[in-house]
């Protein structure tokens, strides 16, 4: 039922010829790793920079065959590119200038530790990355009034009245389909986690 | 007292101080029923949490996405 999982993701990558797989993979990875650039501090054109040399590695790496999915999970493995990335950023940062640092409205940059591990920030954005997979998925399989209901009042926070109003449905009946479509959610990233894993 | 509906349960969840929300909160604490939708109700504001920070997170990155791929 999941429809472009990691694995069918992967799977078109191995052809260099397979424009739609890179769009595809491209598409669903580098706002997220634009996230985890932004939220380690780096400022716009060192975030992009990250990306782009993060997906480059990545897939250069995957088409000489380095990444083996029995030895190293996709998200182990990208967000240790990523990581990487950032870190020597980072390192380049500290010895080129002293007083000029890039660092993002947040504040300084973080210091990731020293290994190729995905760290902290990278995890978060893998978490949202595999909810912001399954919302689409459920937004495909949802009933429209239903998912309406839902995302009027649970996402962008109508108060409850007009909601139920809009789509002609008692208050209660728009509390339900907001608890019923969290619930089918929480279920669509179990399956994604469990495939991710698998 | 019946089972409260779910907008008593989700007013709970919140965290809502009503008096009227005192009969539903004792009932609720004798029926193992509504202890779970409580508990998933409470779950279910941790998720939109989540939801809202991804959102939030996606607005915030996309201008920057645009600019990354019209230059590809």
């Amino acid at each position: 039922m999941i429809s472009q999982t990691s694995t069918t993701l992967l799977a078109g990558l191995e052809d260099p010829r397979n424009e739609t797989a890179w769009r595809r993979f491209y598409a669903r990875y580098a706002p997220m790793l634009l996230s985890y650039a932004k939220r380690v501090g780096l400022a716009d054109p060192d975030a992009q920079d990250v990306v782009a040399e993060t997906l480059a590695t990545f897939v250069q790496a995957y088409r000489q065959g380095r990444y083996d999915r029995q030895r190293a999970r996709l998200k182990s493995w990208l967000g240790g590119i990523a990581h990487n990335k950032v870190r020597k950023l980072w390192a380049r940062r500290r010895t080129a200038s002293l007083d000029a640092p890039s660092a993002g409205a947040e504040g300084g940059l973080l210091d990731p530790a020293g290994d190729d591990r995905p760290d902290d920030a990278f995890e978060r954005e893998w978490q949202l990355e595999m909810l912001s997979t399954a919302l689409e998925m459920l937004r495909k399989e949802a009933d429209p009034d239903a998912y309406q209901a839902f995302d009027l009042y649970a996402m962008k926070n109508w108060p409850v009245g007009k909601v139920a109003a809009l789509l002609n449905m008692s208050a209660n009946a728009v509390y339900i389909c907001k608890s019923r479509t969290l619930g089918r959610l929480r279920e669509i990233v179990k399956l994604i986690a469990a495939e991710e894993e698998g | 007292m019946r089972c409260p509906r779910q907008e008593r349960i989700e007013q709970l969840a919140a965290g809502s101080d009503e008096p009227a929300l005192l009969r539903v909160r004792a009932h609720v604490s004798r029926c193992p029923d509504c202890q779970r939708r409580l508990q998933l109700a409470q779950a279910d504001r941790g998720l939109l949490t989540d939801l809202r920070e991804l959102a939030e997170s996606r607005t915030r990155i996309k201008p920057l996405f645009e600019g990354m791929s019209s230059t590809d």
